[in-house]
Order: structure tokens, then sequence, then C-alpha cells
């Protein structure tokens, strides 16, 4: 359970986020949505406490000001928007990182093989001696991702759930790439873990969350399962445009399209 | 794809891009080759019919050799040597774990003002060490010189990193700027101390400049040699934390470093190094930045095995250099940080063109 109570963050003389309550429960993927500059990414580096806030953090009950990085290192993960990497490592050498996180040397011999589960589980088996700097930007986020991954392998460990936070994690892949980071997501909470994921897409959100807070100026709009989140009132009031959700035609998930948003030849002159 | 080619493809695969085997291979070599340079700088010198085996086992009693090659092999070129290797091991990490700490190759001590700032310490040390108090001058005895080189080095490196590091990101172009600005008041300040300077400290002060192996003697070497020991001990200490600070401070953080307290270690242990380096051998440049762009090319850029080989390589390019600077316009001795600056001044354009779109500078 991770549960963020009262979070405001101000910079400069801009309050980002304004007394937000968010909570994710363990087995289930959480999403983040909303318009640009309206706090998602502001409240996921709060919650993973990158950012100075106000209000508190707990993650498995446990108030994370008074956990150590190493302490939280092994129940989360972070992956972060856009990451350079300072020198030349090869992608097996990014994903290792991961591993080391919390883990004792004895362990580390044991676990030699878990980057190239890892890669191979994003994709990317066979590029272990690229170099970073080599990949495309597609590319570069999956291995991110499987260093993310090896970081919090096991779901739960030792009856305690663990938590994968993403920022935008499909915004550089293309559509295939995509469905296979947001079921490597599903399988994370399926098997008892947490994901929590800031998202721009509605439509894969709406496929593959549980959850959804929906971020207006630094506020919660609203918060629920996608089918009562992505209604055309709170869309389109919050993304400033008109939207109107529909359904899938497989599928009983809410789909969003930009109907009725295509100017006309008159409005565009 | 031909199965055959898959099959052979697969099985290659677990080995690509570990290089850890290659840093170990790297390292065995690397200790060899250090073995056999400080032999061959023992050996090296205006006296050229010296028994250098000879003197070095008649210390064992294993062996009779006669005073005179015991004088210069045990009293002049042994402690030159310890000198060199440790000097060139101390400057070697300190750069590797500042370009770790600032996330950038091109950071060196000797360039962005720590080893001026470090310079600054020892020139006032000397030239205004005569008016502190008898008492104090007492405690201090032989330290003060190292000490006020590590108050130097340490004020400028803290101060460097504050100037340049906004919001947990380190800006190389901020770096590189403020060095210079603190090398021009550091040399300014410098300066008006030379000027107030004895003949007696004038000669002292000359060779803070350019650096010299060539005023080695065993007092020096046991004043400084516990604080670069020291470092180079804690340096590996701090490798899981440097590669982790290669994708930035949020996501070492995320990695399960304490990153604030890490950052205090590597700045303490940077400005201690090259200030004990630069108390006994003035300011030498570029080693800094030679040695761990070799190491990285070589073998990777993980500080587990890049820290070690960089202190056997810096102490090997140190001692070739001291040679060189011996040879070259014999009988007299070339500063060392001329020969360093000839061969590293070049290399540090190379490493600029070559990663200007990486460094975004």
């Amino acid at each position: 359970m991770i549960s963020a109570k009262n979070i405001t963050v101000t910079i400069g003389a801009r309050k980002i986020l304004d007394d937000v309550t968010f909570d994710a429960a363990a087995g289930k993927v959480t999403a983040i949505v909303g318009p640009n500059g309206s706090g998602k990414t502001t409240l996921l580096r709060a919650i993973t406490d990158e950012i100075a806030h106000s209000g508190t953090v707990a993650i498995n009950g446990t108030d994370t000001v008074t956990m150590s990085s190493a302490a939280l290192s092994t129940v989360r993960a972070v992956l972060p928007q856009s990451g350079t990497v300072a020198f030349p490592f090869t992608v097996l050498e990014l994903v290792r990182l991961g591993l080391t996180a919390g883990r004792s040397v004895a362990d580390l011999r044991m676990l030699d093989h878990l980057p190239h589960a890892a890669l191979k589980r994003v994709g990317l088996d066979g590029f272990e001696g690229q170099l970073i700097q080599g990949l495309s930007g597609g590319e570069r986020q999956r291995a991110q991702l499987a260093r993310v991954l090896v970081q919090v392998w096991e779901p739960v460990l030792d009856g305690t759930p663990r938590w994968l936070f993403l920022d935008e994690p499909v915004s550089a892949l293309d559509i295939g790439h995509q469905l296979v980071v947001m079921n490597i997501a599903r399988a994370f909470a399926k098997a008892g873990g947490g994901v929590v994921a800031v998202m721009h897409d509605l439509n894969l959100t709406s496929m593959f969350a549980d959850h959804v807070t929906l971020l207006h100026d630094g506020q919660v709009r609203v918060s629920g399962a996608p089918d009562v989140v992505f209604n055309d009132t709170d869309l389109s009031a919050c993304y400033g445009c008109p939207l109107r959700t529909n359904t899938a035609p497989t599928s009983t998930a809410p789909w969003i399209l930009p109907q009725s948003a295509i100017l006309t030849p008159e409005a565009i002159q | 794809m031909a199965v055959g080619h898959t099959l052979a493809f697969q099985q290659a695969a677990p080995m690509a891009g570990d290089r850890r085997i290659r840093a170990r291979v790297t390292q065995v070599m690397l200790c060899g080759a250090l073995v056999l340079t400080m032999l061959l700088s023992l050996g090296w010198g205006a006296a050229s019919n010296i028994d250098v085996i000879g003197a070095l086992l008649a210390r064992l009693g294993l062996a009779e050799a006669g005073p005179v090659d015991m004088t210069i092999v045990w009293d002049i070129r042994m402690p030159r040597m310890i000198t060199g290797v440790l000097v060139g091991a101390a400057l070697a990490v300190s750069g590797a774990v500042m370009q770790g700490l600032f996330r950038n190759p091109l950071a060196d001590p000797g360039l962005v003002g720590v080893s001026a700032g470090a310079g600054l310490g020892a020139v006032a040390a000397i030239v205004l060490g005569g008016l502190m108090p008898v008492a104090v001058q007492q405690i201090t005895g032989g330290y003060l010189i190292p000490l006020a080189a590590f108050l130097g080095g340490w004020a400028s490196t803290l101060l460097l990193y504050r100037v340049a590091t906004n919001g947990g990101q380190t800006s190389v172009a901020t770096m590189l700027l403020a060095g210079i600005a603190l090398g021009g008041l550091t040399g300014a300040v410098t300066g008006v101390l030379v000027y107030a300077a004895t003949d007696d400290q004038l000669r002292d002060l000359t060779f803070w400049g350019m650096g010299s192996l060539g005023g080695a003697n065993w007092v020096k070497l046991y004043s400084a040699s516990p604080v670069i020991l020291a470092t180079l001990v804690t340096a590996p200490f701090l490798a899981r934390a440097l590669d982790a600070l290669a994708l930035g401070e949020p996501v070492a953080a995320h990695l399960g470093i304490d990153v604030q307290r890490m950052k205090r270690i590597a700045i303490m242990s940077v400005a201690a190094s090259v200030g004990a380096s630069v108390a006994i051998t003035g300011g030498i440049g570029f080693i800094g930045i030679i040695v761990p762009h070799m190491l990285r090319l070589a073998q990777g850029p993980e500080h587990r095995m890049l820290l070690p080989n960089a202190a056997l390589l810096g102490a090997i390019v140190l001692l070739l250099s001291d040679m060189i600077s011996r040879v070259i316009v014999a009988p007299a001795e070339l500063p060392i940080g001329i020969v360093t600056a000839i061969i590293g001044a070049p290399l540090f354009l190379w490493i600029l063109i070559k990663n200007r779109s990486m460094l975004g500078i």
C-alpha cells in the first residue's frame, strides 16, 4: 500500500501540487493521468522522495522519511522519465546496477542470470554488449526498465509487496513495445507487487490500469476505476478539449477519442 | 537468420557486455608493469653504474654494496620512486573519483582549481608559517604544509561543487568556468605571497608551479603517505556509489545510495589526497585525466575495477614521466608537470572533441 497524504509542492511562487491525497494498492496498476503541467510527474517525484514536499508518504505502512535509501531500495524501484548515463556503460553493466541495490555479495553471485532474464523480458536480449549511448531512445528506455525490474525482481519478498514507480514508461516506444511494457507492469501487479505509472496515453491506461487518478491544476479531479474516471465531462474539462468516451468493439474498457474536436475549415480560418 | 548463426549468438550472449574479466587481465598486466617501472626508476639517473639490485639486497643482508650505491639507491632514488608511485596513484584515483562525482570525464583536480587551492595552502604555509606562534609550529611540525595544502584543496573542491551543482545536477560548463575563476584567484593570492617571500622561501616556491619529484625525501614521504594511503584504501568503497551516480543523483538514491554522505566522503577524499600530493610534489596536471580515460577505453567505466587499476596506471605514468623529465635536458631536470602537460593537454583536447555532443558543451 502506498499512502500519500496532503502532498503540497511549491516551486517559487507556484503551487505545483495542492494538498493531494493519493493511494495505491499492491496487486494493482495505478495510473496517474492529466494534461501537461497538471503535476503528474511532480506527484510521482514527491511520493518517491525526489523533491521536497509537505505531507506524508507511507510505503507498506511505514513512513518513508523514517527509512534509509538502502531500505527503500529493497521495496521500490523508480524509472525516471528520461535518464542520461554519464559514462559508456554497456547495457549489461547498466542493468547490473539495479541488481546491486540492497543485495549482499553472496546474493549477487546467485543472481548473475537476472540481468539477462530482465533484458529478455523487455525485448533486448542480444543487446548486452552494446553501449548505452549507441541505443535508440526506445531501446534506452527499455534498458532502464530492465535495470529497474532486476532491482525488485520478485514482486513480493518475504510477504511484503514491492513497488514499481514508472514515469511515462512508454513515451518513447512503438505500439508493439508499448504493449510489452504495459504487460510487464500488469504481470508484476498480478503477482502481488504494486505499480504506479504516470501515463499520457489514455487508451493504454484504460486497457491496463486498475485504478486511475486524474490530476488537474495540481489537484485530484477524480480517482477510481477507469470506467468511472474516464467520462466525457471530467476528461473534456481537464484537457480543455471536447473528448468523448466510447467502448472498444471487443472489450468494455472505455475508449477515448477526440471526436468532434476536428476543427472545421471555417474554424481554422 | 540461419540456425547456426542464432545458436552461436546465444552461446556468446552471456559473456557479452561483461568487461570484468578484461579488467582483471588489465590489472595483472599493470601490476607487472608497475614492478618493472619501479625497478627501472631506481636504476635511472645521472649515476649510471649503480648496483641497484645489490643495494636492495644489501638492506636485507643478502649481499654487499658500497656506501655510494647505498646512499644513491636508498636515500635519493628510493624516496623519489615511492613518492612517484603514491602521488601518481593518488592523482589518478582522485581524477577518477572526481569524474564520477561530477559525472564528467574531463573533471580533473589539476584543471578545476583543486590543485591550485592546495598549492595556495602550501605556499601560504611556507611563507606565513614562520609568523605563527612557536607553540603552534611545534605542534604542526612537518605536517603544516600538507595540512595547509589539504585545507586549500578541500575548500576549493567544496566551493567548486557548490557553485557547479544546482538542484542535484552538476553543470559542466559552470564547473569549468568556476575552475578558471578559482584558479585565477588562487594564482593571484599565491602571487602576492611569492612577492612577499624571502629568497630561501622563493626556492621552495618555484617548484609548486610545475611540480617535481626532485625534492622527494623520506621526511616528506612520511608526512604525506598516511593520508594518501588512507584515501587509496577508502576509494574502492565508493565504487558502487560512483557507478550509480553515473545515472544521476535521484537514480543513485533509488538504488540505495546515501548520496549526500557519499558526496561528502568523495570530496574529502579527493581534497585529502590531492592536498597531500601537492604538498610533496607541487601541482602535477593531467594524470587524473589521462589515466582514467585510457582505462575506461580498455575495460569500461565500472569503478570497482577502474579505481584500483587507475592507482596502478597512475603510478606507472608518473614514474615514466619522471624518467623522461630526468633525461630530456640532462644533466638538468625538466619539471615533471611540463612532461605530463605535453602528453596530457593534447589528449584532453582529443577527449573534448570526441565527446562534444555527449557533454553538451
